[in-house]
């Protein structure tokens, strides 16, 4: 894979404590391993399967569903 | 929320495992590069990565390491890290290692270093690593392990008295049933023992329980003072543990 280093790949628009959605396209619900949505404002990873919102705190997401919010 | 027995454990410690000699520069980390041989291609997962050490050894080598533990601290710590060591490459995630939110067949490479001795469940952990691995992946594991039978049991409980997050360590043969179980292919296996410093492993305890402990290591049994050859009387008290290294491919 060519894979850019994220400091390059951010290109200043982004600090260090957001999360390059690129880097999250590998990440899946841990319960159901289904795909995530990414809401950026909120800064949530969304597993509609698991009716879950996964936060992202300080860019580092938090895959633990102890940790995430139940949605509709 | 309510924090697991590991939680606490490293949330309260995590500063002291990013310097603690056996986790820093224990031979396991350099045992388990040369028999990984990581390829600039690759992407690979640390498992309960702790203050990162192993993902710090990895990284140069190749293309892009994710992290993931259970303790906030250590996560902070690690970001930290990279951060000073220049490895822009490494990303962190909270995950359980019994559950793990990486797709199937994501990574070339998995490794996981003494840590499974505080999982829940290994055979939960073992389905896991093999389920993300690519097929001809491999994973690379050290674990704390002990003999079978009583010294074992001996061991388990000395470390447990320590540290009431350590769960159970397993003896050579439960790990290669289990990683045979897992459908993993073991490659290689070998055994390091480590001569571990009483003082820094137990100075999270006071005089009380480190009496109890050294009390342990001066009174226990020939069998079990073969096996950890306390040296308790004379100078700073020494004793072995013992670590087993493990190659598997998937």
């Amino acid at each position: 894979m060519t894979d850019t280093p994220p400091a390059e790949h951010a290109a200043g628009t982004q600090d260090a404590r957001t999360v390059d959605p690129k880097l999250l396209e590998i990440l899946v619900c841990p319960l159901t391993k289904t795909r995530l949505e990414y809401d950026a404002e909120k800064q949530e990873l969304i597993s509609r399967a698991a009716k879950l919102a996964y936060p992202i705190r300080d860019g580092i997401p938090i895959m633990l569903p102890e940790e995430a919010r139940h949605i509709d | 929320m309510t924090l697991s027995l590991s939680q606490e454990h490293f949330g309260a410690t995590a500063k002291d495992y990013l310097t603690s000699k056996p986790h820093a520069l224990g031979k396991s980390l350099e045992r388990m590069v040369a028999l990984a041989r990581p390829q600039p291609g690759w992407h690979m997962l640390d498992v309960a990565t702790g203050a990162g050490h192993v993902a710090y050894a990895f990284a140069p080598h190749v293309a892009r390491v994710w992290a993931t533990d259970i303790t906030d601290e250590m996560m902070a710590i690690v970001r930290e890290e990279v951060g000073k060591r220049g490895l822009a490459n490494v990303r962190v995630a909270h995950a359980k290692a019994e559950s793990l939110p990486f797709e199937d067949g994501t990574f070339d490479l998995v490794t996981c270093r003494v840590a499974p001795h505080h999982f829940d469940s290994i055979a939960r952990f073992l389905d896991e690593v093999r389920r993300v691995l690519k097929p001809g992946g491999r994973f690379a594991l050290v674990d704390n392990v002990v003999p079978a039978g009583s010294v074992g049991d001996f061991v388990n409980a000395f470390e447990r008295f320590r540290d009431p997050s350590h769960l159970r360590a397993w003896t050579m043969d439960e790990w290669r049933d289990a990683l045979i179980e897992a459908g993993l292919k073991v490659e290689h296996q070998e055994t390091i023992d480590k001569r571990m410093d009483f003082a820094s492993w137990a100075q999270r305890h006071d005089a009380t329980m480190q009496r109890l402990l050294i009390s342990m290591l001066r009174e226990t049994t020939p069998a079990v003072k073969d096996f950890m050859a306390p040296k308790v009387d004379d100078g700073p008290i020494t004793f072995n543990l013992r670590e087993g290294v493990f190659l598997a491919s998937r």
